[in-house]
C-alpha cells in the first residue's frame, strides 16, 4: 500500500504545496481582517493588477458612451424628456426646502443646538465592479492612505452606494446595498409615516425593506432613506423608492419592493465620507 | 528557454490577460445581469494544456486574483482559491490520462468545470440565498459554455496542440 501511495504523493507534491497555500492565506486573510488590518498579499495583488484594470475600465466606459446610442437611442430620448421635467419639478421643491431649511437653522439657533459639521466627501473612481457574478462588490482607487476606513459610507450625487468592507493603502472594496450580505436601517421619509425597517440586498437590481410593523404607513412611491439606526450610516441618506408592499411571510408585518436611487450598473465614480 | 518553459510563460500571460479583461470590461458585457467568468473560463482552459501540478498553479494564481477583487465581506477569500485549485487540478490529472485535443471537450470541461468549481466554494463557504446563487452561478456557467470555444482556439492558436510530449 505504502509503495503505491507514495510515489503519488511525490509526484503531485507541487499541487499539495499549493493547496496548502491557498488554505493558509484564506486563514491568514480572515484573520488579518476580522482585526481590521490590511492584508498584505491583497495589497500585492492589487498592487500589480489594478492599475492596468483601471485603464481597462476606463476604456470600456469611453466605448460604452460612444455606442451607447445605438443601444439605447428611443430610451435615452424617452428618458431625457422625463428627466428634464423631473428637472422642473425638483426645482420647484427645491425653493420650498431651501426656505424651509432657513427656518430650521433660525429655529435651531433659537434652541441652542449644535450645528454639525458638514461632512467631508472623497471622490473615487471606480477600478473594477461586480469581478465576481456572484457578489456585487465594487473596488475604487481610494485607500487608507486617503484617509478611508472600514464601514465609511460610499454614495453618489442619487443616493446611498454601500460601505467599505476591506482596504489596501490605494484601494478599498465597497460592499454595495443589492449584495446578500449587505443590510441598512431605512426609514419611509414621509412625515405622516416614519415607519422603520431594515433594507436588505438579495443580488437582484431591487431591494427589500423588510421587519415593517403590520400597521406601517407605507406605499408605493414613498421614498427610503437611512434610518440612522445602528450607527453604521448618518440618517437621511437616500436609498430608494417603494415599488410595491405586501405582507411579510408570516403575515405578521410588511415587506416593501425598493427601487434604488443608484444605478449600480452604471456607476462611474462615487464619494466616500472617511 | 526549453519549450516547456515558454508554454508556462505563455500560460501565465494568458491568465493575467483573462484576469485584467475579466475585471475591467466583463462586468460591462453582462446579459441580463449575467456575466462572464473569464478568469475562471482561462484558468480551466489552460489546465487542460498543462499537467496535474502546473494546472494546480494556474488555479492557484487565477484564484488568487479572483479572490483579491472579488472575495466576499465575510470569508470566502480561501474558499475561492481552494475550489479552483481543486477543479484546475482534476482537469490537468484528467489531461495526464485521458484528454484529447478536442473543442467540444474543452467546452464540455468549461461547463461542468465552473459548476464544480462554485459548488465546491458553496460547501466551503455556504451563501445566504440559496436561490440567487443558484440562478447567478447557472448563468455564468451557461455564458461560459458560449465563450468557451472561441477562448479554446485563442488559447490553442497561443499554445500550440494540447499535448507537448507523444501520445501515449
Amino acid at each position: 500500500m505504502r509503495s503505491e501511495t507514495t510515489p503519488h504523493a511525490r509526484r503531485y507534491w507541487a499541487a499539495l504545496v499549493f493547496l496548502l497555500l491557498g488554505v493558509l492565506l484564506g486563514v491568514w486573510h480572515n484573520r488579518v481582517t476580522t482585526h481590521g488590518y490590511q492584508d498584505r498579499t491583497v495589497s500585492a495583488v492589487r498592487g500589480v493588477v489594478a492599475p492596468p484594470v483601471g485603464w481597462m475600465e476606463s476604456i470600456s466606459h469611453w466605448f460604452g458612451r460612444q455606442t451607447g446610442w445605438l443601444f439605447r437611442g428611443h430610451a435615452a430620448e424617452d428618458e431625457n424628456r422625463r428627466l428634464k421635467e423631473r428637472v422642473a419639478q425638483l426645482e420647484g421643491e427645491k425653493a420650498a426646502l431651501l426656505e424651509a431649511q432657513t427656518n430650521y437653522s433660525r429655529l435651531r439657533d433659537d434652541l441652542g443646538f449644535v450645528h454639525a459639521n458638514t461632512p467631508r466627501l472623497l471622490a473615487a473612481d471606480i477600478t473594477a465592479r461586480k469581478t465576481d457574478p456572484k457578489f456585487d462588490t465594487l473596488i475604487i482607487n481610494r485607500g487608507s492612505r486617503d484617509g478611508v476606513r472600514i464601514n465609511s459610507m460610499v454614495r453618489t450625487r442619487n443616493g446611498l452606494v454601500g460601505r467599505v468592507f476591506e482596504l489596501t493603502p490605494g484601494t478599498a472594496s465597497v460592499l454595495m446595498l443589492t449584495d446578500q450580505k449587505s443590510g441598512v436601517g431605512g426609514r419611509v421619509q414621509r412625515a405622516a409615516s416614519r415607519a422603520v425597517g431594515v433594507c436588505e440586498g438579495n443580488n437582484s437590481t431591487r431591494l427589500e425593506l423588510k421587519y415593517l410593523p403590520g400597521d406601517a404607513d407605507i406605499k408605493p412611491g414613498d421614498l427610503i432613506v437611512t434610518s440612522g439606526l445602528g450607527g453604521m450610516f448618518p440618517p437621511g441618506q437616500v436609498i430608494g423608492t417603494v415599488e410595491s408592499v405586501k405582507p411579510d411571510e408570516n403575515n405578521v408585518g410588511k415587506t416593501a419592493q425598493v427601487h434604488p436611487a443608484v444605478e449600480f450598473d452604471r456607476l462611474e465614480e462615487v464619494y466616500v465620507q472617511p | 528557454m526549453t519549450p516547456q518553459t515558454v508554454r508556462n510563460l505563455r500560460l501565465a500571460a494568458a491568465l493575467l490577460v483573462a484576469a485584467l479583461v475579466q475585471l475591467g470590461i466583463a462586468p460591462s458585457i453582462g446579459i441580463r445581469g449575467v456575466r462572464p467568468d473569464l478568469l475562471l473560463s482561462t484558468a480551466l482552459l489552460s489546465a487542460m494544456f498543462s499537467e496535474a501540478n502546473g494546472a494546480a498553479a494556474l488555479g492557484f494564481f487565477g484564484g488568487l486574483i479572483h479572490a483579491s477583487f472579488a472575495a466576499p465581506s465575510a470569508g470566502g477569500f480561501g474558499s475561492l482559491i481552494v475550489s479552483r485549485i481543486l477543479v484546475c487540478f482534476g482537469v490537468g490529472w484528467l489531461e495526464e490520462r485521458i484528454y484529447r485535443d478536442n473543442g467540444l471537450l474543452a467546452v464540455v470541461i468549461v461547463g461542468i468545470g465552473t459548476l464544480l468549481t462554485e459548488g465546491v466554494f458553496f460547501i466551503l463557504s455556504p451563501q445566504r440565498h440559496l436561490g440567487h446563487w443558484a440562478r447567478s452561478v447557472g448563468g455564468t456557467a451557461f455564458y461560459n459554455v458560449v465563450l468557451a470555444y472561441p477562448l479554446y482556439l485563442l488559447l490553442r492558436r497561443w499554445l500550440g496542440p494540447l499535448r507537448l510530449r507523444e501520445p501515449y
